[in-house]
């Protein structure tokens, strides 16, 4: 059965039957619209009536109401490969089809770098699931509560979806702490596995700018800032650096020394237990101290 | 090596007995015995002082060791008490693992 543009809750409708038969459908065409979308198949006969009637009917309804089932909606236009963009419909139009009523967004490197490891298709659903892939395309599940995260507002500047992207609340804990848990988890990575977390990094860019100035880094600028540090041979000395420039400028004076002071007492305690890493403790902790000299 | 079995190692190679979190059991099912002598190996190195544990900032009394698989698709979470015993093992994909990151304060 050929996949339709839209999609009908057959509970919903059959709730507000009396609303719409016979002001929009008839009897008969109700009984068809409840059976299509509870999944059971139609004779040829009634895929006919259905296509005639029903589809022709929805789409009228839908654009009435200035709802334009088609329509996709691009954000960060100026950074995207114009080649890239049309393929990215294409796709966008593939996924809302496979994913019915479900909001789902391109973004990522495919719009605006030549070359790409993969697509990444966001479907945000009110159940995760895991992600999977499916041959270039890696199919990423979120919940709504991805909405409200600052990781959302980066790359909803940069995308293409099939749902207008409306302002959300942020309601993901934002602040020095997080920041700091991010810069302990970079060095962390680069003493045990002599590489950056590329997914840690990049949040403490997101991270950084927002504490700093308030500011929603682009996919586009952020994935330019992350090649830059990942490139550096000083990567740990420029994480300090950001870490540094962030708390002084973005976080309040006595909020940041009272964070720092407590942060080096917990190191100085794991120093006690731990004292191998001792000279380790000590370079993580710099920037604390030497954030405190600033501010005093 | 089935989940039970990885469970059990675990507990024997730091002595006590202890919780699990996450998608364990679908996790050590599904990797290979190779990426689950790392992980053990990796336990080895919490026990042994080789692997450098982090502050939990939501839990005083509590610090960390973090695991990241070479492919990136496995994360661990092992706490242990200050001065103490370990208390719980976590293993998960990355998504889950952030979640459990924030609720420590890692």
């Amino acid at each position: 059965m050929r996949k339709l543009e839209f999609s009908l809750d057959p509970e919903y409708i059959a709730e507000i039957k009396s609303d719409i038969v016979p002001a929009i459908f008839t009897e008969k065409q109700f009984n068809l619209i409840i059976k299509r979308f509870s999944g059971k198949k139609l004779s040829q006969g009634e895929r006919n009536n259905f296509s005639r009637y029903v589809s022709k009917k929805m789409k009228a309804i839908y654009k009435i109401a200035k709802k334009d089932i088609k329509k996709m909606f691009v954000y960060g236009n100026e950074h995207i490969l114009k080649e890239r963009k049309e393929l990215a419909l294409k796709y966008l139009k593939k996924y809302s089809r496979k994913f019915k009523n479900k909001h789902v967004l391109i973004t990522g490197s495919f719009l605006y770098k030549k070359e790409y490891k993969d697509i990444d298709i966001f479907v945000i659903a009110k159940y995760e699931k895991d992600d999977y892939k499916e041959k270039k395309f890696h199919i990423n599940y979120f919940d709504e509560e991805l909405y409200s995260s600052l990781f959302f507002r980066s790359i909803s500047k940069l995308c293409i979806s099939n749902k207008k992207i409306g302002e959300h609340k942020l309601n993901e804990e934002v602040n020095i702490n997080t920041l700091i848990s991010l810069y302990q988890e970079i060095l962390n990575d680069l003493k045990t596995r002599r590489i950056a977390d590329k997914i840690i990094l990049r949040d403490f860019i997101i991270q950084s700018y927002y504490l700093r100035n308030s500011i929603i880094i682009d996919s586009y600028n952020l994935n330019l800032e992350v090649s830059r540090i990942l490139n550096l041979k000083s990567i740990k000395e420029t994480i300090k650096s950001i870490l540094i420039d962030a708390i002084i400028i973005g976080v309040e004076k006595k909020e940041s020394i009272k964070a720092m002071k407590k942060t080096i007492s917990s190191y100085e305690e794991l120093m006690k237990e731990y004292r191998q890493h001792k000279e380790y403790y000590l370079d993580l902790i710099e920037p604390f101290k030497k954030v405190i000299m600033l501010e005093s | 090596m089935k989940a039970d079995e990885f469970k059990k190692e675990v507990e024997e190679i730091l002595e006590v007995k202890l919780k699990f979190d996450g998608h364990v059991n679908s996790i050590i099912n599904h990797v290979s015995e190779e990426k689950q002598n790392l992980i053990l190996e990796w336990v080895k190195s919490c026990n042994g002082g080789e692997a450098i544990p982090e502050p939990c900032k939501n839990f005083r009394n509590m610090m960390a060791f973090i695991y990241k698989s070479s492919d990136n698709k496995i994360r661990g979470v092992l706490t242990k008490e200050k001065s103490s015993y370990f208390l719980e093992l976590f293993l998960d994909k990355h998504k889950y693992y952030d979640r459990k990151r924030k609720k420590l304060g890692l």
